[in-house]
């Protein structure tokens, strides 16, 4: 349990707006990093996360001090991203399917390597990013939540309201499909002959 | 070991660790085992890749654009509770009070006629004084019809007695109705609607 993050809430209980801006300015990177990748679309996330933090603070008073913040805020940003993604595809199978590419974007690149690698570098983050855009939400969220922002099974079981056997099982699944995937994508490479 | 155990240990010692006499069978098996050594370097490729892949800033005025949006939400809430809270009150006191009527209106005595003005009520019996003549029907629930005077019309007892004083007449029929739970219920309920509808149309 964070304790700064405790002490955040409570003075934004009382009504303190200066300590939930301070709630925001930590957490709004990674709210909007994992509401990015979930649902794949930058001005989509924004509001996500907008929302979020609003209804953050609208719950406000009915949060437990004691209680760990951290999995309570991404319970709210991962039930709004699977709410959206629902009503996306409701959406979508009336009209053509549409592909954001930006979705498959790195922001990031590596400079420590040599060109080629660089390039090599850069197609395997391309498929690796279709690959994780291609899972199921379910599956995308817990290896989202475990690898790209270091939350243990115990917190994703309270966020995704899961038994931690279920977090287990997908987080496994998960990793074979990708390692698959990329397994794929290698052979096909190498009987390129590169 | 074999090599599904080992990819097996390979997935746990990512996440939650593996004991060391795991850990020394995985070592053991993955010098002997190609296969699962490129599975160790795919998952580790992997697991660091959407390390990086799930790192994005946010826009620098994110935070400042939150805090414009607070005063929306915070008023809705309280509206919206105060709002809660009187049709709660409301439907709490609906579920206490209407049995309650309901109760009360089949314990209690009840008289029907088209001159109540001859009838005068005593406690559970509705008495026709002496020397008054009722030209109608009666219907009496629950108690007794005293006659002390004269009584023209039909008179229908559910649940009630007719007590005939020494001078008193009673020209018509008389029928008893044997009143069934729903019936009495059924009743009673209507004699809630008629006076909920009554009290509303008063207060307009």
């Amino acid at each position: 349990m964070d304790l700064v993050d405790q002490k955040l809430v409570h003075r934004a209980k009382r009504g303190e707006e200066s300590a939930f801006a301070e709630l925001v300015d930590k957490y709004k990177d990674r709210i909007f990093a994992y509401l990015y990748r979930m649902v794949g679309n930058r001005e989509d996330a924004l509001d996500l996360a907008q929302e979020t933090f609003l209804r953050v603070y609208s719950n406000l008073h009915n949060f437990k001090l004691g209680k760990p913040f951290r999995p309570w805020l991404y319970r709210i940003a991962s039930n709004l991203a699977i709410d959206h993604l629902r009503k996306r595809r409701q959406v979508l199978s009336l009209d053509a399917p549409v592909s954001d590419d930006k979705l498959l974007r790195f922001e990031l690149p590596d400079k420590s390597l040599g060109p080629a690698e660089q390039h090599e570098q850069a197609e395997l983050r391309a498929y690796l990013a279709q690959a994780i855009a291609d899972l199921p939400p379910n599956y995308r969220s817990v290896i989202l939540l475990r690898h790209g922002h270091d939350l243990s099974y115990q917190e994703i079981s309270k966020i995704l309201q899961v038994p931690v056997s279920t977090v287990k099982t997908r987080l496994f699944r998960a990793r074979e499909a990708l390692r698959l995937k990329l397994n794929k994508e290698r052979d096909l490479w190498g009987a390129g002959g590169e | 070991m074999n090599c599904r155990e080992a990819r097996r240990l390979l997935h746990h010692s990512l996440d939650d660790g593996i004991n060391l006499t795991q850990a020394e069978q995985l070592k053991r098996h993955l010098e002997n085992c190609q296969a699962c050594r490129q599975v160790e370097a795919s998952l580790k490729e992997i697991t660091q890749l959407v390390g990086e892949f799930a790192v994005v800033a946010a826009p620098s005025n994110f935070t400042q654009g939150c805090m414009q949006q607070l005063p929306r939400v915070r008023l809705r809430p309280r509206k919206r509770q105060a709002w809660l809270r009187a049709i709660s009150a409301a439907m709490l006191f609906l579920l206490i009070a209407s049995p309650i009527y309901v109760w009360w209106t089949l314990t209690s005595p009840q008289l029907v006629t088209d001159v109540p003005q001859a009838i005068v009520q005593e406690g559970n019996r509705f008495v026709v004084p002496a020397g008054q003549v009722v030209r109608g029907n009666l219907t009496v629930y629950k108690g007794i019809l005293v006659i002390h005077g004269e009584v023209q019309g039909t008179i229908q007892t559910v649940d009630a007695k007719v007590e005939l004083g020494p001078h008193g007449k009673h020209l018509g029929v008389t029928r008893e109705i044997e009143a069934s739970v729903q019936a009495k219920l059924a009743l009673a309920l209507a004699e809630l609607w008629e006076k909920l509808t009554r009290f509303r149309v008063g207060g307009d």
